[in-house]
């Protein structure tokens, strides 16, 4: 065992308050993509690749989700995003909605 | 109708010449679903919430617009060449996406008309070939053929 005579300091823990932007704290939208018996399922996972830049693997999950659950929660986004990402799948005709993030 | 030939911003579609006729004459159908699409949001009552509907409108309605154009468009010659085992449908990956939203209103449009039912395989068997039912199933066999081959596996 080693010992010794010096006195051991230990450092004091610095706490440091974190700022949030204005950014981080506007609200955030849940984009979300509700089940319809009439899109069909090929067509729902080609949107979902095209539009968000998603592998076939992740869109068909999604995709999945839609069809089994009757609703999937594509992405988290701030107001304006989740805006455009709702008209660009109502353009596709598809069953989508923004819902505040809680 | 069959993928003939596909390179990074031109696919080509080989159809027959009966196929060429029933999506010639869906196109002419286009638009069959109303404009409106739905709410943008089930739950969102803040103050900006009607703003946000009436801006959706205005999009979809110009979309529809354009979509109605293009329409037309690719009925136009330009999209088609003749060959040995029938007419070739040419377009670019642009032109293909709006075939697939058209083709995709129009079914939705026949499902609208045929009061939205939960299970489609419950409807009555198709009949005449301008029936609603005829109709959703012959758009909804397009767009499958348009699909990107490595979507449908």
């Amino acid at each position: 065992m080693v010992s010794t005579s010096e006195p051991v300091t230990v450092p004091q823990p610095v706490i440091e308050r974190q700022e949030k932007s204005a950014d981080a704290l506007a609200p955030t939208y849940y984009v979300i993509c509700w089940n319809d018996p009439v899109n069909l399922m090929a067509y729902v996972t080609h949107v979902f690749m095209k539009l968000f830049g998603w592998d076939k693997p992740k869109a068909q999950k999604h995709m999945l989700e839609v069809h089994q659950q009757g609703k999937s929660i594509l992405v988290r986004e701030g107001s304006e995003k989740a805006e455009f990402y709702v008209h660009e799948l109502q353009k596709y005709k598809l069953h989508a909605t923004m819902e505040p993030a809680t | 109708m069959k993928l003939a030939d596909h390179s990074s911003n031109r696919w080509c579609f080989q159809l027959n010449h009966q196929e060429a006729n029933l999506l010639r004459g869906l196109l002419s159908k286009f638009p069959l679903s109303p404009v409106a699409g739905h709410p943008f949001s089930k739950s969102d009552d803040s103050a900006g919430a009607a703003d946000r509907q009436k801006l959706l409108n205005e999009s979809l309605a110009e979309h529809r617009r354009d979509l109605k154009r293009l329409a037309r468009d690719l009925l136009r010659e330009e999209h088609w060449r003749p060959s040995p085992q029938g007419p070739l449908l040419l377009l670019s990956s642009e032109a293909r996406e709006i075939l697939l939203q058209i083709l995709n209103d129009i079914r939705l449009g026949c499902w609208q008309a045929l009061g939205e039912p939960d299970d489609l395989e419950q409807l009555a068997p198709a009949e005449p070939l301008t029936s609603h039912r005829t109709l959703m199933d012959l758009a909804g066999y397009f767009e499958m053929n348009l699909l990107d081959p490595d979507v449908l596996c």
